[in-house]
C-alpha cells in the first residue's frame, strides 16, 4: 500500500487532478483508512485556497492614469 | 483567472480596439493581480509594476493587429512575460548560472522528512486544525504574518510557481513556458512550496508559534 509519506508527496497532483486513474484509486483507498492523511489533504486544500486569496496586488492608480493617457494617444 | 464582470471575449476585443476607455481601465485593474504575479515571478517584486505597465504600452500599440489566435488575456500575459524576460536578461548578467540552476534543481529533495518514520508512516497522528475555512485563516493576523515571513523565505522558483499557479490561477503548461522549466520540475517545486506553507500553518495551529 501507498505509504503516508508518498501520499503526502503526491498530494498536489491529486488535488490538481493531474493523476492517472490507477494512482487516484490508490490515494483514495489510503485516504479511506488513514485519518492523518485525510486531514493532511484537507489542510493542503485549505492552504491552497488561502494562498489564492492572499496578496492580490492591486494596480497602482498612477499606473492606470499613465496607461489611460497612452490609450487615449493611440486613438 | 479574473473574469470580474468583463464582457465576453469578442465584445471585449472589439470594444478595446474601438477605444472604450472605461473598459480599458477596468481590464487593466481586473487583470493586474495575475499579470503582476507573472512579472514578479520573473523579475522580482521591485519592478514588477513597471514591467506590467511597459507591457500594456506594447499591448496598446499592437491591439489593432491582434489576431485572436489565443485569448486576449493569454496574449497580454505573454507580452508581460516577454517584457519581464528582457528585463531579467539585462539585469541578471552578473548572476551566476550556477545559483540559478541550484534553485531550479529538484535533486535536493529531502530524503528524510521528520514527519514520517522510516517506513513512511506519520510519526504522530496529524492533528486536525481548529480553523476550517480559508477566510478564517486569512483573518488570523498573527498567523498571516507568520505565513508572509515564510513565503519570503521560500526559494524564488518555488515561490514564483506557487504565485502563478495558486494566486494567478495559471495552468501548469503556461507556467512552464513562461518560466522555462520542465513540467515535472514545476510540479515538484509547486508541491514543495505548498507543503511548506501547510507545515507553517500546522505548526502555528499546534503551538501558536511561528
Ligand atoms: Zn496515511
Amino acid at each position: 500500500m501507498l505509504s503516508c509519506k508518498h501520499l503526502v508527496e503526491q498530494a498536489s497532483e491529486y488535488i490538481d487532478e493531474e493523476m492517472s486513474t490507477g494512482k487516484r484509486v490508490q490515494v483514495k483507498l489510503h485516504l479511506f483508512v488513514c485519518v492523518s492523511c485525510r486531514r493532511y489533504m484537507k489542510q493542503l486544500k485549505l492552504t491552497i485556497a488561502m494562498l489564492g486569496r492572499k496578496h492580490h496586488h492591486q494596480a497602482p492608480e498612477e499606473m492606470c492614469h499613465h496607461l489611460l493617457k497612452e490609450y487615449q494617444k493611440a486613438e | 483567472m479574473d473574469t470580474t464582470d468583463l464582457p465576453e471575449e469578442n465584445e471585449l476585443i472589439q470594444r478595446l480596439i474601438n477605444h472604450d476607455q472605461q473598459l480599458f481601465v477596468t481590464v487593466v485593474k481586473a487583470w493586474h493581480p495575475s499579470l503582476y504575479s507573472v512579472a514578479a515571478a520573473i523579475v522580482g517584486h521591485s519592478i514588477a509594476d513597471e514591467v506590467v505597465q511597459e507591457a500594456w504600452v506594447s499591448v496598446i500599440k499592437a491591439l489593432p493587429k491582434f489576431e485572436g489566435r489565443s485569448a486576449l488575456k493569454t496574449w497580454v500575459t505573454r507580452i508581460v512575460a516577454n517584457e519581464a524576460k528582457n528585463r531579467y536578461r539585462k539585469k541578471s548578467r552578473s548572476v551566476s548560472l550556477e545559483s540559478v540552476d541550484e534553485n531550479w534543481s529538484t535533486d535536493s529533495r529531502m530524503v528524510s522528512d521528520p514527519r514520517f518514520d522510516s517506513s513512511g508512516h506519520w510519526n504522530q497522528r496529524n492533528p486536525a486544525w481548529d480553523i476550517g475555512s480559508p477566510d478564517e485563516l486569512l483573518a488570523a493576523g498573527e498567523l498571516q504574518d507568520c505565513v508572509d515571513k515564510h513565503l519570503t523565505r521560500l526559494p524564488d522558483q518555488q515561490k514564483y510557481i506557487m504565485e502563478l499557479r495558486d494566486s494567478a490561477g495559471m495552468g501548469m503548461e503556461e507556467i512552464c513556458n513562461i518560466l522555462e522549466v520542465s513540467s515535472s520540475n514545476a510540479r515538484v517545486l509547486l508541491h514543495r512550496a505548498r507543503d511548506k506553507i501547510q507545515q507553517v500553518v500546522a505548526k502555528f495551529q499546534r503551538t501558536g508559534e511561528c
